[in-house]
């Protein structure tokens, strides 16, 4: 399991309350445009078979800015991946992942980096040949 | 061997049960309108105040010509039964057994029903196969709030999307007010808690102590 934080979960944004992610049987992570056009979502694929041949499932975590300015960056991608390496080594460890970008936020703009829903679906497998 | 967590029912839910086929129904009955003949008739319950379906109750009038000298009997116990459900014998004016002109009403009562009153304070579930918790709706006074436990399992064999995941339904209650994204994060924290330390079978506990009306899987 990973933590996530929720976008106006706490009492504050600086004291966000959390989600979590299932961190096992994950292939691939990928940074994916939102309903804008900018970078806002995160797609982790699992290996499980999806209900249509092809297809897998996929959790989508979506950030606060939905189609103001990217939030999720390449470097986030990254971090995420050894994260989820990390978790898996201990598994009994729930790390928290933050984006680069809520270091250097501000108090009114941290609310951006935090998450505003994730959601599960089958969809055709990522290409995994990077 | 699963991983638990356990969501708090709203006032140790009552459990459906048979009614006790052992004897007579102990309360008194109501309607009936007029009784005649004699012997035992016995019939299924036409309908319930609850979601018990399927007890036979015979009625003989015991050659009384009203209600209150009928003794119901419970013949097939059926399910779902709740202490306070009303029960309908429907009227029954032809046969040569105790006959009745109007609906006969009954009221449940603990002696009534096999094992007594049975409460259910929690329900359980296995967090091993957990992928997302989903933001539903938020919970207010009047409005049950919601939130979707996304499995890492489908539950079709053609489609796509997020129609095809299997998920549990969580309802709340509709007496405390949480936000969606509250009731997510009492959801999570319970899955973190059982994900730390397995096997501990950790409570939700939501902010408020806001209570589960229903879990479902679907």
């Amino acid at each position: 399991m990973i933590k996530l934080p929720l976008a106006g979960s706490g009492v504050s944004n600086v004291q966000p309350l959390f989600t979590v992610i299932n961190a096992e049987d994950i292939y691939e992570v990928e940074k994916a445009i939102g309903t804008g056009a900018t970078y806002t979502v995160i797609h982790l694929y699992y290996t499980i078979e999806g209900a249509t041949a092809t297809d897998f499932l996929r959790a989508s975590i979506d950030y606060r800015t939905q189609d103001a300015a990217s939030v999720v960056t390449d470097q986030d991608i990254e971090n995420l991946r050894n994260m989820i390496i990390s978790a898996n080594q201990n598994p009994s460890s729930i790390p928290e992942f933050a984006l680069i970008g809520a270091r250097d936020a501000s108090l009114a703009t941290l609310i951006n980096y935090q998450v505003t829903d994730v959601q599960m679906k089958s969809q055709n497998a990522a290409d995994n040949e990077n | 061997m699963s991983n638990f967590i356990k969501f708090p029912l709203v006032d140790n839910a009552v459990v459906g049960v048979p009614l006790d086929p052992s004897g007579n129904l102990n309360g008194t009955a109501t309607g009936g309108g007029t009784l005649s003949q004699t012997g035992v008739t016995t019939v299924t319950i036409a309908s319930t105040s609850g979601s018990g379906a399927g007890a036979t109750i015979s009625v003989n009038n015991n050659g009384q010509l009203t209600i209150g000298g009928v003794i119901l009997t419970t013949v097939n116990g059926g399910d779902d039964y709740k202490v306070g459900d009303t029960i309908t014998l429907a009227a029954v004016t032809t046969g040569a057994t105790s006959r009745w002109t109007a609906n006969i009403v009954y009221t449940l009562l603990a002696d009534d029903l096999l094992g007594g009153t049975i409460t259910r304070p929690f329900m359980m579930i296995p967090i091993d196969n957990v992928g997302v918790i989903k933001k539903g709706t938020a919970a207010a006074i009047g409005t049950n709030g919601t939130c979707e436990i996304q499995l890492k399992q489908v539950n079709a064999t053609t489609g796509v999307g997020a129609a095809v995941v299997t998920k549990f339904l969580v309802t709340l209650d509709d007496t405390v007010a949480l936000s969606s994204q509250r009731i997510v994060a009492g959801v999570a924290q319970a899955i973190a808690k059982a994900s730390e330390a397995e096997n501990s079978v950790p409570a939700v506990k939501f902010i408020g102590d806001a209570k589960i009306l229903s879990v479902q899987l679907s």
